[in-house]
């Protein structure tokens, strides 16, 4: 099954850039509440199925190393053998959408750091590779199922409280920029 | 008398301004756990994130090691991932354990704090000194004074903050699809 979005894999960007009209197999209406309820979708599809212990490509993710095990941090953070790519969470926690236009999402990592964590730890360069970034076609289909009488349904009349909530995030995404 | 975070009231007070209509219990406590969590276990592992980037707390000294292994060695309580010879701010462990969060209902505010307690298990004391009766936020306070702060939030704390409210905006969001 082709892939919906483009990926950018570096140390410097990690990115997937989803078409919505490729995904939905339709002209989707140009509605930001929806864009950022299918990009948070895609996030919670990623950090979840990470959480679990299971890569991008279905398989378990390769066990952790002994010294990895016995080190101080792995006892603070109360982690066991389950292998889900979280210590303090910052990576997952930190996987956000970027920016969308009509019929785009991109999802990123804001934060260099993670950026780089989450390139490692997909790639393999320094550590096991455990590849988690990306879709898997079961995931695709799910988002597909839950979006798809909204992406059919005409404009929906906006309600004041909707168009609160996005002037919410809009102000929210402000603070990162200048905040953080 | 409590220890307040710094670097955090003025993140907590925006995200709050935007979320006037949404605001809800649930996300605050939330966020205080969060905070205070992120504090509790950087801490314990021994960095601060007092400043924008974690940084390793300031090692001890080779006179402190010593007295923490005969403290130990004792028999005395040590706190959760104690260890004589790293710096984690953790001796018999009651100061990190009095680290609390609250909010209190239409105060627009989380405090995370060092409780005012007492502290029952009395530290090892050196020779020639007096034994000294301070709580736990005197402790903080002293710590923090003397080159290991450790109260606040660097950058990616708060940009998991702002996450934190985000996903619930966008929970609403998608509530209203239904």
């Amino acid at each position: 099954m082709a892939k919906p979005y483009k990926e950018v894999i570096s140390e410097k960007k990690m990115e997937l850039e989803i078409s919505l009209d490729e995904l939905f197999g339709t002209k989707v209406p140009n509605d930001q509440a929806l864009r950022e309820a299918i990009g948070q979708s895609v996030i919670d599809k990623i950090v979840n199925r990470t959480e679990s212990g299971e890569g991008v490509n279905g398989r378990p993710f390769k066990p952790y190393s002994a010294a990895y095990k016995k080190s101080n941090q792995f006892d603070v953070y109360g982690k066991s053998n389950d292998v889900n790519l979280t210590l303090t969470g910052d990576m997952l926690g930190t996987l956000d959408i970027k920016a969308q236009s009509r019929g785009v999402i991109k999802i990123v990592w804001q934060d260099s750091t993670q950026n780089a964590k989450a390139f490692n730890h997909h790639t393999g360069d320094t550590l096991p590779r455990r590849p988690f970034f990306g879709l898997k076609d079961s995931e695709i289909e799910d988002i597909k199922k839950e979006f798809k009488d909204r992406v059919e349904a005409e404009s929906p009349n906006r309600t004041q409280r909707l168009g609160d909530l996005i002037k919410g995030l809009t102000r929210l995404n402000q603070i990162t920029k200048e905040e953080v | 008398m409590g220890v307040r975070v710094k670097n955090l009231d003025r993140v907590f007070s925006k995200i709050f301004t935007v979320l006037k209509l949404t605001r809800n219990e649930e996300l605050m406590r939330e966020m205080g756990a969060f905070s205070k969590d992120r504090i509790f276990k950087m801490t314990k592992s021994g960095k601060s994130i007092f400043w924008p980037a974690a940084k390793a707390i300031n090692g001890l000294k080779e006179v402190t090691k010593k007295i923490r292994k005969s403290w130990a060695g004792k028999g005395n309580q040590v706190g959760s991932y104690f260890s004589p010879n790293r710096s984690n701010l953790t001796m018999t462990g009651q100061m990190l354990d009095a680290l609390k969060h609250k909010y209190t209902r239409g105060s627009n505010k989380v405090n995370i704090f060092i409780e005012d307690s007492s502290r029952p298990v009395k530290g090892p004391v050196l020779r020639g000194k007096k034994p000294e009766n301070l709580t736990n936020a005197q402790v903080a306070r002293r710590v923090a004074a003397n080159g290991r702060p450790f109260m606040g939030m660097d950058d990616l704390g708060k940009r998991r903050l702002i996450q934190l409210a985000k996903r619930k905006l966008r929970d609403e969001i998608k509530k209203e699809f239904k």
